[in-house]
């Protein structure tokens, strides 16, 4: 009970720091990606991202990504945020649809993740389930939309550098990316860099490879993906 | 710290001789070829042999085809020798989804597994699994089986049905496998056939915990494959692979997951599919062959 009771009082400490630091800024993201898998071959991607610090308490990331493989993503990514004495923990409750016209699909995707984040550091694991659905199914037939059962979603990434460098580089491993939830055996290795050359303004490169078959198959080379694009802050 | 990083490789190292059987580095990087060239070599192998994998004639409109996966044979064979000799008694035609073996220098043991249905003359069709070409063993495969991707076609008095064979070991058809399934299926689909059966190693869709996530296709080609199968009305895509039965309908077709058949397993056990008018299968368990033989 006393273990309880100084949980609480600490938690209760911690947010009226947190009352105390101002809102962050408005944060909006733009990329071009180009994409090659050996399913559409060569592909590019268009995606804007933004983030708006609801309170000191909550943020909210919401992206959309149109891709010329005929496929549409929105995501949306509320976070509640728990200041601690170091770096600050997080829950991750992430929505993503797509649309996979050119297969006549939805995939929905929902994750709810616990995460903790400092200058270096950013890891984060949850839960995740997914529902795929044909555009046009037919609900007097047997057919069935495709429910996953709950599978681990996950993320490690180091940076070299303090987030308030001007400058960093990241190394990532995790199974989801901003459009994309995949299953626990298929992980994406993603390299980043980000450069200001402003306050404001940032500079971001980021490189994805995507494998297939690990753990659980002969492994093998899938896809990858190079995006660049600019962040500011309003 | 650096001894911890120093201690690092021995315990690998340790692993790997902990357990000879599992092929850490497959896992991570295959060490058989890649799928598009796998692909080439069996295209080679149906040119120059094509009596390997025959289209059949059956003499009535209905026959029955035997379905085994996942043998997984290591140093006993007896739930393999057990399914072979009940197909090779019972069945029209046999489909055997792939991991024939489990690990390295088995395949003589599965081999002689299937002696009863190698025997017979019954005609049997085989793909490969991600154990049957772990350790670099591709080309032990090609030496017994030839191939792993290609067709054939099914005559009955009044009907014909088409079977596809493919590739999935390494989690994906690759660039030109799935391209040959995309005119594979565009083409034949003038020829009006009775069902169309799709048959590999790898499942679609796992929808039950049974053994754990088992590792299956990217998002991106389960999109794609699923609505290429819809596209040209693809009956039934059967596989193994996840070792424990389930059955999706999904834009109308029907992903049907076989119980694994290996020694290990508690509850081994194979499918029976009749192929008529309508197509129809049902579970069998091989502790009751075992039990009957």
């Amino acid at each position: 009970m006393k273990k309880e009771l100084l949980l609480v009082l600490a938690l209760a400490g911690s947010l009226v720091v947190r009352a105390q630091t101002p809102v962050g800024p408005v944060t909006l993201k733009a990329y071009a990606e180009y994409s090659y898998n050996y399913t559409y071959g060569h592909f590019a991607n268009f995606d804007v991202l933004t983030r708006v610090p609801l309170n000191p308490y909550f943020e909210l990331d919401a992206g959309v990504q149109a891709s010329t493989a005929n496929i549409y993503t929105v995501s949306a990514d509320l976070r509640p945020k728990f200041p601690v004495p170091v770096g600050e923990m997080y829950l991750d409750t992430r929505l993503l649809y797509k649309a996979v016209v050119r297969d006549r699909m939805h995939d929905f995707a929902a994750s709810l993740g616990l995460g903790y984040r400092m200058d270096y550091v950013d890891v984060h694991v949850g839960l995740f389930t997914r529902l795929m659905s044909d555009f046009n199914r037919d609900w007097h037939s047997e057919d069935e939309m495709v429910t996953e059962p709950l599978g681990v979603i996950y993320n490690v990434e180091v940076f070299v550098r303090p987030q308030s460098s001007p400058w960093n580089l990241s190394m990532r491993i995790a199974n989801y990316d901003d459009f994309q939830i995949e299953r626990i055996w298929q992980p994406l290795f993603m390299l980043g860099g980000r450069y200001n050359p402003t306050e404001r303004l940032s500079v971001l490169l980021e490189a994805q490879c995507k494998p297939t078959g690990m753990f659980h198959l002969n492994a093998s080379f899938y896809g990858a993906t190079v995006r660049a694009g600019v962040a500011y802050n309003f | 710290m650096k001894k911890t990083i120093m201690l690092l490789p021995i315990l690998l190292l340790a692993s790997c001789s902990l357990f000879p059987n599992l092929d850490l580095g497959g896992m991570f990087n295959g060490s058989s070829p890649r799928n598009d060239q796998r692909f080439e070599e069996s295209m080679a192998y149906n040119d120059s042999v094509p009596s390997r994998y025959p289209d059949l004639t059956m003499p009535n409109d209905e026959y029955t085809i035997y379905v085994g996966t996942d043998f997984h044979v290591d140093t006993t064979w007896r739930t393999t020798a057990a399914f072979a000799k009940e197909a090779a008694a019972k069945a029209d035609m046999v489909l055997l989804l792939g991991d024939m073996v489990n690990a390295q220098n088995n395949y003589p043991h599965f081999w002689e597994g299937i002696r009863a249905l190698r025997e017979s003359f019954v005609p049997w069709y085989a793909t490969a699994g991600n154990h049957d070409i772990y350790f670099g063993q591709w080309s032990v495969f090609k030496q017994y089986f030839g191939t792993s991707t290609y067709f054939f076609t099914v005559t009955t008095p009044s009907a014909r049905d088409l079977y596809i064979c493919l590739d999935s070991s390494d989690g994906t058809l690759g660039v030109k496998q799935l391209a040959w399934l995309r005119a594979l299926l565009a083409q034949k689909q003038e020829e009006g056939f009775r069902h169309t059966i799709v048959f590999t190693h790898t499942h679609m869709f796992k929808r039950d915990g049974s053994q754990g996530h088992t590792s299956n296709y990217v998002l991106e080609e389960t999109y794609e494959i699923t609505s290429l199968l819809s596209r040209y009305g693809v009956d039934w895509y059967v596989s193994g692979h996840d070792h424990s039965r389930e059955v999706t309908e999904y834009k109308g077709v029907k992903y049907i997951i076989v119980d694994a058949n290996n020694d290990a397993e508690p509850k081994p056990g194979y499918m029976m599919a009749a192929v008529g008018g309508t197509l129809a299968y049902r579970f069998g368990s091989t502790d009751e062959l075992l039990k009957k033989q």
